[in-house]
């Protein structure tokens, strides 16, 4: 465990270094601000293929995609239901706040009835209007 | 090489892909792949595997040892697996892409040719059904052991198994084969020859079949994952292994059959099931019922996985380019199959699935009716007739035990 935190710091030191090498011939005047913002681990978290519990914590889904807004503001996340051996996955579009996240342990979980996500049209990248589920009632902090 | 070697063979090269393809999206996904990025790298794959059938046909043909063929195939499916498991960024994952495109197309043919080797044209239909035995046991018994991996180690310990069961496959390579220079393994007949009326026939007919047969589980499978609930992935993992099932039953009789009575019936009943299964299918998707009907899958499975390199021997027989004559069936199986997904996408999106099912189904009846055009293309050979211990088909009797 130490060792493994030891190599880490010196992985993130590394880093750190390299980025103050690349930045440090960079002319930039008008920026002043060229420090990397730090963020600790759990913080963040990339959520690409990231695996969906359902409230009973069983693996139901996977995310893979996120929809933004013109703004930029996320709107929905493309879920990956089902499937063995890429036979017979389906494609759903979920609201962002129909999944809870949880930061202590990284778990997202989805706050959908099967029902409702049986009654779903799979998502489409191209054509007609995304159908995005939507929670029934809006989800408990 | 022995008999059983070359069971071993067709087990472990076909467990080997049943779980290349079937995970590379998932686990893609895992490594925070972007959806644009996975389509790409898999086109990129398919239309590899696409442009090669011929070209790997015809270098097939033109190898004098087709146990090295083999090797080689193998050999880079192994290190593409590698690729896969150890670095799957863009570039390396691109390159292994056209590493197992190629390879695939490679090996499918080198091992028929291999099989020729040893059995000679007139116990090819045995030795071919047996091949499709052993092919369908590995590919089944992969889809459960693969699927058990991915599911409870990780998606990439299931490269490191494909690559491991590929490499196994080399060892079965040892021991050369006598290289018997029959006139259909080589590549000195006329090429223009090779694109005559019946495999052009055979080759449309692929095309029509495979158009109507690739899309249909899959669409099935999306039903089922939406009406099934909990059980909906054991019900699709039944629908991959029940027709496996029947493959390995049913394959060594139609080899048999095809020896003794010809192809032409046993083509007929192979495509005729396809029409059959979407018609039933459109009823609905009810698992017990569901899962009966995918078993007829095996029925064409099993006919398809014997024929089309018994075919291609019989009109390479005495004019050679065999290899290259299955590599132009390869080509329309993969020309159909690719259309399938794209057509049964538009139908279902626009009329239902019912609509794409009974659509898949129209395309397996036309394939049906275009195999009216096709000659029977076995040739009774004196030499054999006058032997029917080999005729009879006891497995006893067979010249490779």
């Amino acid at each position: 465990m130490d060792e493994d935190s030891a190599f880490a710091q010196d992985q993130a030191m590394r880093k750190a270094l390299l980025l103050l090498l690349l930045a440090a011939p960079a002319p930039a005047p008008a920026l002043a601000q060229v420090a990397p913002e730090p963020m600790h681990r759990g913080v963040a978290t990339p959520i690409l293929g990231h695996p969906v519990l359902d409230p009973a914590g069983t693996e139901v889904a996977r995310v893979i995609d996120v929809l933004v807004d013109t703004d930029g503001a996320v709107r929905a996340a493309v879920l990956e239901f089902g499937g063995f051996l890429g036979v017979g996955q389906r494609r759903i579009a979920v609201a962002w706040r129909a999944l809870m996240f949880s930061p202590s342990d990284q778990r997202i979980t989805l706050l959908l009835d099967p029902e409702q996500i049986a009654a779903m049209p799979e998502y489409k990248e191209k054509g007609a209007p995304i159908q995005v589920v939507t929670p029934a009632t809006p989800p408990q902090p | 090489m022995k008999p059983v070697s070359l069971d071993i063979l067709n087990a472990l090269v076909a467990s080997s892909q049943t779980g290349f393809g079937a995970f590379i999206a998932v686990y893609l996904t895992q490594q925070h792949w972007t959806q644009t990025d996975i389509g790409a790298a898999l086109s990129l794959g398919t239309a590899v595997a696409m442009a090669s059938q011929i070209p790997a046909g015809a270098l097939v043909d033109r190898m004098r040892s087709k146990t090295l063929a083999v090797g080689v195939g193998a050999a880079a499916i192994t290190v593409s697996a590698l690729i896969f498991a150890i670095t799957p960024h863009r570039a390396p994952v691109l390159l292994a892409e056209i590493l197992h495109g190629f390879a695939s197309c490679l090996i499918g043919p080198a091992i028929a040719a291999l099989s020729l080797q040893l059995v000679g044209q007139a116990g090819l239909g045995q030795r071919l059904g047996r091949n499709a035995r052993w092919a369908s046991i590995g590919s089944a018994v992969a889809a459960l052991a693969l699927g058990g991996i991915g599911t409870w180690l990780s998606t990439r310990a299931v490269f490191y198994a494909t690559a491991a069961l590929m490499a196994a496959s080399l060892v079965t390579l040892r021991g050369a084969t006598a290289a018997t220079t029959a006139s259909i393994l080589a590549s000195s007949g006329r090429v223009r020859d090779v694109l005559d009326r019946p495999l052009l026939t055979f080759a449309a007919c692929l095309v029509l079949f495979h158009l109507g047969n690739a899309a249909m589980l899959p669409l099935v499978a999306g039903e089922v994952t939406r009406g099934s609930g909990r059980w909906a992935t054991l019900i699709i993992a039944a629908c991959i292994v029940a027709p496996q099932a029947i493959v390995a039953g049913l394959s060594p009789w139609v080899g048999r059959r095809a020896d003794l009575r010809g192809r032409r019936g046993l083509l007929l009943l192979g495509f005729a099931t396809l029409p059959v299964r979407g018609l039933l299918l459109s009823f609905g998707t009810d698992p017990a019922p569901l899962i009966c009907v995918q078993a007829l899958e095996g029925v064409s499975a099993a006919v398809l996985g014997v024929l089309v390199p018994l075919v291609a021997a019989d009109l390479a027989r005495d004019r050679g380019h065999y290899t290259l004559r299955i590599g132009v069936l390869g080509l329309a199986a993969g020309l159909g199959a690719t259309v399938s997904t794209v057509l049964a996408g538009a139908i279902a999106d626009r009329a239902g699935t019912e609509a794409a099912l009974l659509t898949l189904a129209a395309m397996g009846a036309l394939a049906t009716l275009g195999l009216r055009l096709m000659p029977e293309t076995r040739v009774t050979r004196p030499a054999v007739l006058a032997n029917p211990d080999r005729l009879t088909g006891a497995s006893d009797a067979s010249p490779y035990i």
